[in-house]
């Protein structure tokens, strides 16, 4: 369980930066994941690596268990000193973020879901209506065994004022992952253009 | 207006509340209460459906569960009714795409208000939570279109008893 939980927190963190999956218009994609972590510092705190038992983690091998231990020993050490309710400042940023990816490195593969590249290749052949500059896409759990993609649509409009479109939109998202045998749930959000540029600044909390 | 009505009506107001920098709580709050006004409706209609003395139907609500009533949208969303369901109301029997239209909202709409009321770590926008509120709006046209199709009464008890069914 324990595991479990830490494990889901890293991926929480982790999908603060979603990847990108197709462009249309002028957003940028997230650049170098570090430098986005820079910006969107939510991943800053301790419960992050909620969960975290060195003995959990023996089959890394000895030296890697302790690389691990040691770097989140060092991650919380920053963390804790960050309130809760304000922005880490720009030290505390650069004290956390190599150990942050250091404790990253070794669960990519488990970061990393199986069945990703699918997902992916799904969504790259949704066919959508002009007013899609992108999507994005971020794995989680309903529960600890219903695994779910929660995938964004990055719109130039206003829903209200199309809804049609808004609703086909969806509705293609969520037909693409019904019907494509995911052993997973998934379904379509919406997300402005101007929501998603703030979201990459790390302006929008 | 009904206990539903009025969670909508409080989901689109939250929604409003900050018009250009809404703050998160009002969003979530939103989301949560458009998942509840849908929850709430198909509540209704299902204990109406099912219990005819108005007396026993406030105790017949808590009998549903969350979990169960996500279980039974999952079925009927997929378009295709359930071996037994079709045994039952017949082989050409389908489920209406404004039954499928609120199955899926149902689904997602759970789904996100328990990422809203527990995840902190997922920002909400104001476009993603005016899509959902606009689809539990959406929801309660569909349903009313759709609610005396056998096939949607067959739904509503689904949400209560779809795990029995697996028996």
């Amino acid at each position: 369980m324990s595991q479990f939980e830490f494990i889901r927190n890293l991926q929480a963190a982790r999908n603060l930066v979603s990847p990108w999956i197709e462009s249309q218009s002028p957003v940028p994609p997230s650049a170098d994941r570090a430098e986005t972590y820079r910006r969107v510092t939510f991943w800053l705190t301790p419960r992050t690596v909620k969960g975290f038992r060195a003995k959990d983690f023996a089959s890394l091998g000895e030296e890697r268990q302790r690389e691990l231990t040691e770097a989140v020993r060092a991650f919380l050490e920053v963390a804790k000193k960050v309130p809760g309710i304000e922005e880490p400042t720009p030290e505390q940023v650069e004290a956390a973020l190599p150990h942050f990816l250091k404790i990253l490195q070794p669960f990519q593969p488990a970061l990393t879901e199986p069945d990703e590249s699918r997902v992916i290749d799904l969504l790259r052949n949704v066919p959508l209506p002009d007013g899609v500059a992108g999507l994005r896409y971020e794995f989680g759990y309903l529960s600890e065994d219903e695994p779910l993609v929660r995938v964004y649509a990055i719109i130039d409009f206003e829903p209200l004022e199309d809804w049609e479109r808004a609703r086909l939109i969806r509705d293609r998202i969520d037909d693409a992952i019904l019907t494509s045998g995911l052993a997973r749930t998934g379904y379509a959000l919406f997300r402005g253009v101007e929501e998603e540029r703030s979201l990459n600044a790390g302006v929008l909390k | 207006m009904s206990h539903h009505g009025e969670l909508l009506a409080q989901a689109w107001h939250l929604l409003n509340r900050e018009p250009k920098h809404p703050k998160q709580a009002s969003l979530r709050r939103a989301i949560s209460s458009a998942y509840y006004a849908v929850f709430h409706l198909l509540l209704d209609e299902a204990t109406r459906l099912m219990i005819p003395n108005n007396q026993l139907r406030p105790l017949a609500r808590r009998a549903f569960d969350h979990g169960e009533m996500r279980r039974a949208a999952d079925l009927f969303k997929q378009g295709t009714l359930p071996a037994n369901l079709k045994n039952a109301l017949g082989s050409t029997a389908i489920v209406p795409a404004d039954l499928q239209t609120v199955a899926r909202s149902f689904s997602r709409l759970q789904a996100e208000r328990q990422t809203a009321d527990y995840d902190l770590s997922v920002s909400f926008t104001r476009l993603a939570t005016h899509g959902l509120v606009q689809e539990a709006d959406n929801t309660f046209v569909a349903w009313n279109r759709v609610r005396k199709d056998p096939v949607a009464e067959s739904f509503l008890i689904a949400l209560l008893l779809v795990r029995r069914w697996d028996r």
